[in-house]
């Protein structure tokens, strides 16, 4: 059984590419390395390398052949690999590494993908290998995992705080279920910020009309009471009102891949057109049939 | 059998959910202070966002009958129940003497003999000689305003006691029907919860006893309803 590795061309360990390296059948590489390695020949292999700024899976192949030759033991880079590679076909969509941040079991650095990769040659298992391979994206866990860490710390603790309690073993057993976890994470947005913006947008509205003296209305703050003034930071409604505009206009409006799909007599915000998409994909089924993939940890940020 | 989605779906679907979280991560928190944006329940300061919504309808609302004179203070409006003095309030006058007739507070503390901390009403109407330190006797009527998560269920018991209680403390609970004179509200004739969700309509007895009323679905979006 071979086994599956990343390689990181982008690490400094890797010295001596072939011309058209990858970009041909047969390339080869040196690595100089510390210590032995565990590659050896029908090993399957992704390539990750940096284009611009960010770290992109680029071609997929196996090991031809590997052959040590420099073994030193007295330096520092006591090895040297000679690798030749066969490049099996080029990785084009969906190929970026942080879109797969909730999509591969080894990733628990959800906001650094990149930090699991740094080394030369990672190992993975093949479920990953082909997840990356296919571009796969699991979607319900994608979108459950941005969102939420998307949210600010207290925010996050007091959805796990109404999780638990409306259904604790839905949340602490381990077999995780996404579409459940989307779902319930969307009720929550929806709730307890979206609606409190709809309220502050038309309240500021009617407090202009009321007091119709703009140098006022658009200095007002809330704060919190305290003997100390000067530590106290006031927010403006006003600039909040901007924000909550922007971000209502975003989730209001119908986006493109919404009306393509959905029938025109319903005008699903955002939130509610990812919750049919995340129900019904086909190709999510890949994930939550997988038992290792249900009982990794909630992808949820508690720091 | 259906057909797996294409990758590009999968794409865009994936490119829209990293957009939405970004304008997410601007709107979940204050522009300033960078405490969190919303109702966080459990914590005192939860539902200031309710309760000035609700002020200004109900100011809206009264600015048929009264003239209103917005009273800034310093420390404008605050995030969680405060003392009276040095914060902002309204003022409702006679529309054609212009005599001050009511201050409207949000989220002040009322004073009692029994109890230093008394109650803090989310919206309190009290007299016009009112002082910046207010006891029962200041109080003339009051509203109260409850967001709940669970927007589809009634108002619980307990709450419908506890705002009777509230009332009691503020000598509040007999007061003339009808001293504030709303117009589209018009049914708002005693001291009232608000709320987002739906009134417990079998209370309504029990309540009116205890001298208030609860206007469920009082909120953006939705037709509110007097119980």
């Amino acid at each position: 059984m071979p086994n599956h590795f990343v390689f990181n061309f982008g690490n400094h360990h890797w010295k001596n590419r072939s011309n058209s390296f990858l970009d041909i059948k047969i390339s080869t590489i040196e690595l100089h390395i510390r210590r032995n390695v565990s590659i050896q020949a029908g090993d399957k292999f992704i390539a990750l390398q940096n284009e611009e700024l960010d770290a992109v899976f680029t071609h997929f192949g196996s090991v031809e052949k590997i052959e040590k030759i420099k073994d030193d033991s007295i330096q520092e880079l006591a090895f040297v690999f000679k690798i030749e590679l066969r490049s099996e076909g080029k990785l084009q969509i969906n190929n970026q590494l942080a879109d797969f941040a909730y999509s591969l079991k080894r990733i628990t650095n959800y906001l650094s993908p990149e930090k699991h990769f740094n080394r030369s040659y990672s190992n993975i298992d093949e479920f990953d290998f082909e997840t990356i391979r296919e571009g796969r994206i699991y979607i319900a866990r994608t979108a459950f995992g941005r969102l939420i860490n998307s949210m600010e710390l207290t925010h996050r603790i007091n959805f796990i705080r109404h999780y638990v309690s409306d259904d604790p073993e839905a949340f602490l057993v381990k077999d995780k279920n996404y579409i459940e976890a989307y779902n319930r994470l969307s009720n929550y947005i929806k709730i307890i910020i979206i609606q409190p913006a709809r309220q502050l947008r038309e309240a500021f509205s009617l407090f202009k009309e009321i007091v119709n003296y703009d140098q006022i209305t658009e200095q007002t703050t809330f704060q919190k009471e305290s003997e100390n003034t000067l530590k106290v930071k006031a927010d403006t409604i006003s600039n909040q009102v901007e924000i909550v505009e922007t971000f209502l206009n975003k989730h209001d409006t119908q986006n493109t891949l919404v009306s393509q799909e959905v029938d025109s007599k319903i005008e699903p915000n955002f939130l509610d057109y990812l919750e049919t998409q995340v129900s019904s994909l086909e190709s999510d089924q890949i994930f939550s049939n997988s038992k290792k993939f249900r009982e990794l940890d909630w992808p949820i940020i508690l720091s | 059998m259906p057909i797996l989605e294409t990758r590009s779906h999968i794409s865009d679907l994936n490119q829209a959910i990293k957009d939405y979280s970004e304008f997410l991560a601007d709107v979940n928190v204050w522009n300033n202070s960078k405490e969190p944006f919303g109702h966080i329940d459990g914590q005192t300061e939860t539902n200031y966002i309710y309760e000035f919504y609700c002020l200004m309808r109900i100011l809206k609302d009264l600015s048929q009958s009264y003239k209103i004179r917005f009273d800034v203070q310093e420390n404008m409006f605050p995030k969680a129940p405060a003392n009276k003095k040095g914060w902002s309030k309204f003022w409702l006058h006679d529309k054609e003497t212009n005599t001050p007739l009511f201050q409207v507070c949000l989220g002040t503390r009322i004073h009692t003999e029994l109890d230093e901390n008394g109650a803090t009403p989310d919206i309190s109407f009290q007299l016009s000689e009112a002082s910046d330190r207010p006891f029962p006797k200041d109080v003339v009527f009051i509203l109260d305003a409850k967001y709940t998560i669970k927007s589809d269920q009634s108002l619980k018991m307990k709450e419908l006691r506890n705002f009777g209680m509230v009332l009691i403390d503020l000598e509040v609970n007999k007061v003339e029907p009808g001293i504030i004179k709303f117009n589209e509200f018009k049914t708002i004739t005693l001291n009232s919860l608000l709320t987002n969700c739906n009134a417990h309509h079998s209370k309504k007895a029990y309540t009116h006893e205890r001298g208030f009323k609860q206007v469920g679905k009082f909120d953006v979006g939705e037709e509110f309803e007097v119980v």
